[in-house]
């Protein structure tokens, strides 16, 4: 877990005042040693056979080929394949779309994650009273079990309006997602075994646009944005606000039918279509489940900010939005960093959510590595060529590469621009 | 602050509470909102668990024709059927299912394979973690820089990529000890023993202890595990204590572990899988909801009790 933050440090010196004795020293420290190596004997013993062996040990059964299950620790000679599975790994297509896959779920969980908790992270900084209660209350999902929650999530996201309907019903929406998309009017969606693309399903109807009133209505949006900065510098800051709000608030509007109407021209097929909507879905989840452990941490740091910083920006200027990108994130930045960090570990190996919310087994599009590995090693017939430890491993092994190397390229590209003080 | 009347400017900084509340209560209204809403999915959760068959399956949600009922009626059961939560203990989703006793129930089942492996596992990796923690703190050796960089190094592995080496490991110590190969109670709770997440977060408290108080000790003749089990021990309970807790936390929550290791002891979450995976279940919804929140309401019972120790533990990981 806390992998970056931790840096080896050595012992402080300890003033040893009282023993002048050298030799005493000496012969008391040899004696220590391997008392300490007594106290650190268990602990070790478990690590060394239980975490670091068996990373050695994926590597050597990711040369082996056609083993389900292993008689002894080395397996036979006979099935052994050098590269064979990397060769193979390459060439999967379901392992490519996994990987893809779980691309697109890491981003958005990392990014959607952190954008969210340190929107509410800010708002709560700035509570007086009553902080400590709005800590419990937002940590409480991140206590819970994930298999309960998705539990619920899997309801709240069902489209079944009974057992024996496939489709959405519209007299009969199925979870509170769907009820209230009907209540208001949207389409009713398959939520969670929808492979289709978000974009497709938002934006295509055929292939047609009516470009004069698009392009009428893009020149409006831009009167209108600039409408709003210009009363936003000239009027007095309370009423500038209000007012300027107003306007970008129809210009988005105008705008957002604007661009669905261009959309329209496009056909949104393929990986244009975005994440498909069962993604979109489990990637809410995520970010809900994951929020409570990110307000904490990012509160801590926002905590740690001292105020005087905060006034001698104000006094030299800062405001709203320049005192958050010059001021809050730069100091924030260890914090923010370690945070990418965890969350791009734990969205990785996310395989539980994906498990528990689809309880017939993820389709196409949302195969991550996780639970593809999960597949190949204990879903698809035993003792074949497509079965095995062997293959398993592999996957394991790329997984272990890729994560230990995006953290690594993380760290280059970012480390620069962390701020420790 | 003397005038606070209706004519100070609104962010203006001024002591707490007073006529200041306007501001702050737009604040609050918003946090409320959004609070709502992330705690929504559990307002429906035991709102759905208590619900009558005929309203909380779906086919049945929505009465009749387009009236698909209101807001209130979603969440609010019409009636309250506590029953819904002893079905699901029993596991008795349909009528042909025979009754069962108490100790013959599923969850009973559920809960006390949990609650064994739980305390092995807690009381295991708080004796290695303490011991080992203790002497990356206090003492020193020979190599000390080298182990603690390996122990460091074991926190970025993936559990994941543990999980099939692990079971072939465990199957071969099933070789030597019945007791310790798969399929056992053992072989749950044997991998997490070592923990460099403990080892490390124990470190910093004991590093913390007055250097003074452990060469008064040593002048007093105390040996280094006295001074450990008097000493040490007692005044870094609240970080033993919170480690304590993380450890139980994490192993009610396992789930990939239990279910590959040992398919033939259930706990908490793979039982609860099974119970959810269960195609007669999936249209009950009421008893879907009741078992999951059989599954959560421990837990976030012991949060509500050590809610204060808990964030602190997590903040404390957090920040450097």
């Amino acid at each position: 877990m806390a992998s970056v933050t931790v840096k080896p440090s050595s012992k402080p010196p300890g003033n040893d005042q009282f023993e002048a004795n050298e030799v005493l020293k000496r012969r008391k420290k040899m004696r220590g040693s391997l008392k300490a190596y007594l106290f650190i004997a268990p602990a070790m013993l478990f690590l060394f056979l239980f975490n670091f062996f068996p990373i050695v040990y994926a590597v050597l059964l990711s040369l082996y080929q056609r083993i389900s299950v292993v008689k002894g620790v080395i397996p036979p000679a006979e099935n052994f394949g050098g590269l064979a599975n990397y060769t193979r790994l390459l060439t999967d297509p379901d392992w490519w779309n996994a990987f893809f896959n779980t691309i697109g779920y890491v981003t958005g969980v990392v990014f959607f994650g952190l954008a969210v908790a340190m929107g509410i992270s800010l708002l709560l900084d700035k509570v007086k009273k009553g902080k400590e209660l709005y800590r419990v209350a937002f940590f409480l999902p991140y206590v819970t079990s994930l298999v309960a929650v998705a539990t619920v999530w899997y309801i709240i996201f069902s489209p079944y309006a009974s057992n024996a309907l496939v489709k959405p019903n519209p007299d009969r929406p199925g979870g509170l997602v769907n009820w209230i998309f009907a209540a208001v009017g949207i389409p009713m969606q398959r939520w969670l075994i929808d492979d289709r693309g978000i974009f497709t399903i938002i934006f295509y109807n055929g292939g047609q646009v009516d470009w004069p009133s698009a392009v009428i209505r893009f020149l409006i949006v831009g009167g209108l944005i600039a409408a709003a900065i210009q009363v936003y510098r000239r009027l007095p800051h309370s009423t500038g606000t209000w007012v300027s709000g107003v306007l970008a608030g129809l210009a988005t509007l105008i705008g957002w039918s604007a661009i669905v109407e261009v959309a329209h021209s496009f056909s949104w097929s393929g990986w244009t279509g975005g994440p498909s909507i069962a993604m979109v879905a489990i990637i809410i989840v995520a970010v809900w489940y994951s929020l409570g452990f990110n307000i904490i941490i990012l509160l801590a740091g926002l905590t740690n900010i001292s105020r005087e910083l905060y006034d001698a920006a104000r006094i030299d200027g800062a405001r709203g939005w320049s005192m958050f990108t010059r001021m809050t994130i730069p100091l924030l930045s260890p914090t923010l960093f370690f945070l990418l960090i965890i969350n791009t570990i734990n969205a990785f190996q996310a395989f539980t959510l994906f498990f528990a919310i689809l309880p017939s087994g993820p389709s196409k599009s949302v195969q991550v590595l996780s639970t593809f590995y999960y597949e190949v090693t204990f879903k698809r017939g035993s003792g074949t060529d497509t079965a095995g430890f062997g293959y398993s491993s592999t996957i394991v092994v790329f997984m272990l590469i890729l994560i230990v190397g995006v953290n690594q390229l993380q760290q280059r590209i970012l480390a620069k621009r962390v701020n420790y003080d | 602050m003397i005038s606070a009347g209706p004519l100070e400017k609104p962010g203006s900084t001024g002591p707490a509470g007073g006529v200041k509340l306007p501001d702050q209560l737009g604040l609050h209204i918003v946090l409320l909102v959004i609070l709502f809403f992330m705690l929504l999915p559990f307002i429906w959760m035991v709102g759905t668990a208590l619900k009558p068959d005929v309203d909380a399956t779906p086919s049945s949600l929505s009465g009749k024709g387009k009236d698909i009922g209101t807001l209130v009626s979603l969440f609010w059961p019409r009636e309250f059927h506590f029953e819904n939560f002893v079905k699901a203990w029993n596991g008795k989703y349909s009528a042909a299912i025979p009754d069962v006793s108490f100790f013959d129930a599923p969850f009973t089942r559920y809960f006390f394979n949990t609650i064994v492996v739980g305390v092995a596992e807690t009381v295991g990796v708080l004796f290695t973690s303490i011991l080992a923690a203790y002497a990356f703190a206090r003492m020193e050796f020979w190599g000390k820089g080298f182990l603690f960089g390996f122990i460091l190094a074991t926190l970025a592995i993936p559990h994941e990529a543990t999980y099939i080496p692990n079971l072939v490991i465990i199957s071969q110590l099933g070789q030597i000890a019945s007791w310790l190969g798969t399929g056992t109670y053992t072989a749950l709770f044997l991998p997490w023993l070592g923990s460099a997440f403990y080892i490390f977060l124990l470190r910093q408290f004991f590093m913390a202890l007055p250097q003074e108080l452990y060469e008064a000790a040593q002048l007093d003749g105390i040996t280094e595990l006295g001074f450990l089990g008097r000493i040490a021990v007692p005044l870094s309970m609240p970080a033993i204590l919170t480690v304590g807790l993380f450890a139980f936390l994490g192993n009610w929550n396992a789930f990939l572990w239990p279910l590959i290791a040992a398919p033939n002891i259930p706990v908490v979450q793979t039982g609860l899988r099974t119970f959810v995976g269960n195609a007669d279940v999936q249209t009950e919804w009421n008893l879907l909801m009741a078992a999951a929140t059989i599954v959560i309401l421990p837990v976030v019972l012991v949060y509500f009790l050590v809610q204060r120790r808990f964030i602190e533990g997590v903040s404390r990981t957090g920040i450097k």
